[in-house]
C-alpha cells in the first residue's frame, strides 16, 4: 500500500471538499477546489485509489505545496 | 563478421575492382559498431542503436554518411588491415519529408560513446555542414563525456580553452538544432544536448546530469539513483531544463521531425508553408460558448486553441513544466505560427517566474525563426504571495517584457478573457512599433491595470475603513467600478481593433498569418541573436 499525497499547488481557500474519507476515486475526479486569483482551481486526481485522509477543511486558507490529502493506491 | 587478419589489403598498383572490394569490407565493420555482443546490450536495454536511429528518423534511403571509414586502424609491415574499430560517432545528411537535414549520433556500443582514441566528432563535419549549408540539425546524443580513464591514458589532465562551445553556439545563431536525449547523458554531451532550440528525452530511458550517481555520491553524499536524479520527472516536470518527453525512440523521433517542420532551415529564411487543406474561413461554432459565464471557472484552452488552428494540430513545447502558459507551433492557413495561450486550469492562468523564464524563451524562438506569434490571452496579472516571490517572478516577467519589445515578429492578440496588470502587458508589448501588432477582444474580455476586488481594497481603504458599514461601502465602489470592467468600454477607445464573435478567431488569424508573409521575408534579413535555452 502506497500513500499518494496531493499537495496544494498554489495559494488560496478551500472553498470545496469534493471527496470523503474512504471514498473510492479514479484518476481524473474531482478531489477539491481551491479558489485563488479569483479563480475556481479545481484539482482532479492523477490516480486510482481511496481517500485515505483529508487534511484540509472548507474555507480554510492553504499554502502552495501544503498537503491537502492523502490517497491510498 | 569480424576482421579477416589474413585478408591482403589494396594497396597502390592494385587494380581499382579490388579498391572498391575493399571500401565495401572496410565500411562493413564499421557497420558493426561496437560488435554483435554490444549491440544486442543495447537492445536487450530497449535502445536502438546510433544507426538504426539514423534509419528510423530519414526519409529511407537518403542517408549519406560521413567519414564511414574513420576509425582507428591497424596495419602490419605488410600493408595489411589487422585491426580496425570505428569512431563512436555516427553522422552524415540526410532528407526529411524530402528536406535536407544534418544529423549525427553517438554510438553507445563502443566505449560507452566516450571520446574515443579517434577523432570523429561532429564538431568537424556535422557543426560547420549545417551552419554553411543552411540546413537543420539533429543530434541524438547518448554519452557521459570525459572519462577519468582518458586522463590516464594521456598522463595529464588539461585546462581546455572553451573553443569547444563556440561552433555550436554560432550554429544556434543560424539553423534549427534539435536534440534527442537517447540515454544517460553527462558532462559534456549534456551540455551538447541542452545547446538547443528543442530537446526530447525518452521517458524511463533517458537521464540528464552534469554527473551521475556515483559523482554525486562522492562530491555531496545524496544517494539516488539516475532516474530520480535526471529523469524526465527531474527534467520535464520539474525543473524544466529538458522541452518535452516522449513514451519511445520512435515518438522522441517524431517530436523532433514535427518541430522541425514548423521552423525554416536558417533564421535568414522563412517558414514553408505547407497545404493543410483547413479552409481559412472556417467557423468553429464551438468557440463562442467555450468560455464559462462564470468568470471562476475554467474551461480546456488548449481545445480553444486547437478549434482555432489548422485541422487541430497543436505542437506543444514545454507542456509539462511552467503550466500556468502554453506554448507551441501550429499552421493557419498553412503558415507556420507560434502560439502562446493561457492556462486558466493552472494557477489561474497568472504568470509566476517559471512562466515568464518560458514566454521570454518562446518569443525568442519565434523571433530568431520569424514565425508570427498569435497570443490568446487569459491572464489575471502575476501571481502573488510569497511563493510566487521567491521565484523572482517580476524581474523574470521583466524579462518576458523586454523579449516581447525585442522581439519583431508580428503578432495577432484574442483577449479572450482576463488581461491584467504588468504580467499582461509583457503579451501587449511584443510585435514591432511600426509593424502588425493586431488586438482583437472576445465578448468575455475584462481588462485592467488591476482587478476591481483588489484594486478597491487597496485605493478606496481608508474611504471604507471610515464609512458606516464598510462591507456595504465597499460593494458599492465595486459596483460601480463593475460596469466599466465592460470590454465594450475599452472598445469605444480604441484598445482592440475590434471586439469580435469568437468564431470569426480563425478567419482573423489566418488573414493576419497571410498578411504577416512579406514583412516576415525582410525580418529574416536581419542579423539574429542566439536563442538562450
Amino acid at each position: 500500500m502506497a500513500g499518494h499525497q496531493v499537495n496544494s499547488p498554489m495559494t488560496g481557500q478551500v472553498i470545496e471538499v469534493s471527496v470523503e474519507v474512504g471514498q473510492s476515486i479514479s484518476a481524473g475526479d474531482l478531489l477539491i477546489v481551491i479558489e485563488s486569483m479569483k479563480m475556481e482551481n479545481e484539482i482532479f486526481s492523477e490516480v486510482n485509489g481511496r481517500i485515505a485522509s483529508i487534511e484540509v477543511v472548507e474555507d480554510q486558507n492553504v499554502s502552495e505545496e501544503n498537503l491537502l490529502m492523502t490517497i491510498e493506491i | 563478421m569480424p576482421i579477416d587478419p589474413n585478408r591482403e589489403t589494396w594497396k597502390p598498383g592494385m587494380p581499382w575492382e579490388k579498391a572498391l572490394e575493399d571500401i565495401e569490407y572496410i565500411t562493413g565493420l564499421g557497420r558493426e559498431m561496437g560488435g554483435v555482443e554490444r549491440i544486442e546490450r543495447q537492445h536487450s536495454g530497449g535502445r536502438y542503436t546510433v544507426r538504426e536511429r539514423v534509419e528510423k528518423m530519414l526519409d529511407k534511403g537518403s542517408f549519406v554518411e560521413y567519414g564511414p571509414m574513420i576509425g582507428a586502424a591497424e596495419y602490419d609491415d605488410d600493408g595489411n588491415l589487422i585491426e580496425f574499430s570505428p569512431g563512436a560517432y555516427v553522422m552524415g545528411l540526410g532528407e526529411i519529408n524530402g528536406r535536407p537535414v544534418a544529423i549525427g549520433g553517438d554510438d553507445f556500443t563502443i566505449s560507452g560513446g566516450s571520446p574515443h582514441n579517434v577523432r570523429k566528432h561532429p564538431i568537424d563535419f556535422m557543426q560547420p555542414l549545417a551552419s554553411q549549408y543552411g540546413i537543420p540539425y539533429i543530434q541524438l546524443v547518448e554519452g557521459v563525456g570525459h572519462s577519468a580513464k582518458s586522463d590516464e591514458a594521456k598522463g595529464h589532465m588539461g585546462l581546455p580553452d572553451g573553443a569547444l562551445w563556440w561552433r555550436g553556439i554560432e550554429l544556434l545563431k543560424k539553423v534549427p538544432v534539435a536534440a534527442g536525449i537517447m540515454g544517460s547523458v553527462a558532462g559534456a554531451p549534456a551540455a551538447f544536448a541542452l545547446m538547443s532550440h528543442f530537446t526530447v528525452m525518452v521517458k524511463g530511458q533517458s537521464q540528464i546530469f552534469p554527473s551521475g550517481p556515483p559523482v554525486v555520491k562522492r562530491a555531496i553524499g545524496e544517494d539516488l539513483d539516475k532516474e530520480e536524479l535526471g529523469g524526465y520527472k527531474m527534467h520535464v516536470h520539474e525543473s524544466g531544463q529538458v522541452d518535452n518527453v516522449a513514451d519511445s525512440e520512435e515518438e522522441a523521433f517524431e517530436q523532433i521531425k514535427q518541430f522541425i517542420s514548423y521552423l525554416p532551415n536558417t533564421t535568414n529564411d522563412v517558414a514553408p508553408r505547407v497545404e493543410t487543406g483547413d479552409p481559412p474561413d472556417r467557423r468553429p461554432e464551438e468557440l463562442l460558448n467555450i468560455i464559462p459565464p462564470n468568470r471562476k471557472r475554467s474551461y480546456d484552452p488548449r481545445k480553444l486553441i486547437k478549434l482555432v488552428v489548422d485541422n487541430g494540430e497543436f505542437f506543444e513545447m514545454r507542456r509539462h513544466w511552467a503550466g500556468a502558459l502554453i506554448t507551441g507551433f501550429a499552421r493557419l492557413d498553412g503558415y507556420s505560427v507560434g502560439i502562446i495561450g493561457s492556462d486558466p486550469m493552472f494557477m489561474a492562468g497568472a504568470m509566476d517566474g517559471w512562466a515568464a523564464e518560458k514566454y521570454a524563451h518562446f518569443v525568442d524562438l519565434c523571433d530568431a525563426f520569424n514565425l508570427p506569434v498569435v497570443i490568446f490571452l487569459d491572464m489575471p496579472g502575476f501571481m502573488l504571495g510569497s511563493h510566487s516571490e521567491r521565484k523572482a517572478t517580476m524581474r523574470r516577467g521583466v524579462r518576458a517584457l523586454i523579449a516581447s519589445a525585442e522581439a519583431e515578429v508580428p503578432k495577432i492578440e484574442f483577449n479572450v478573457r482576463k488581461a491584467y496588470g504588468v504580467a499582461a502587458d509583457a503579451a501587449h508589448s511584443l510585435g514591432h512599433p511600426n509593424g502588425l501588432n493586431l488586438r482583437f477582444g472576445w465578448p468575455a474580455g475584462e481588462w485592467g491595470g488591476i482587478p476591481i476586488e483588489g484594486g478597491v481594497a487597496a485605493a478606496y481603504r481608508r474611504e471604507i475603513e471610515n464609512a458606516p458599514d464598510p462591507e456595504a461601502h465597499r460593494s458599492m465602489i465595486e459596483d460601480r467600478l463593475l460596469k466599466l470592467r465592460s470590454p465594450f468600454r475599452a472598445a469605444h477607445k480604441g484598445d482592440v481593433v475590434d471586439l469580435i464573435d469568437p468564431r470569426e478567431t480563425r478567419r482573423l488569424a489566418c488573414r493576419f498569418v497571410k498578411l504577416a508573409q512579406p514583412m516576415l521575408e525582410k525580418l529574416a534579413q536581419k542579423p539574429k541573436r542566439v536563442v538562450r535555452p
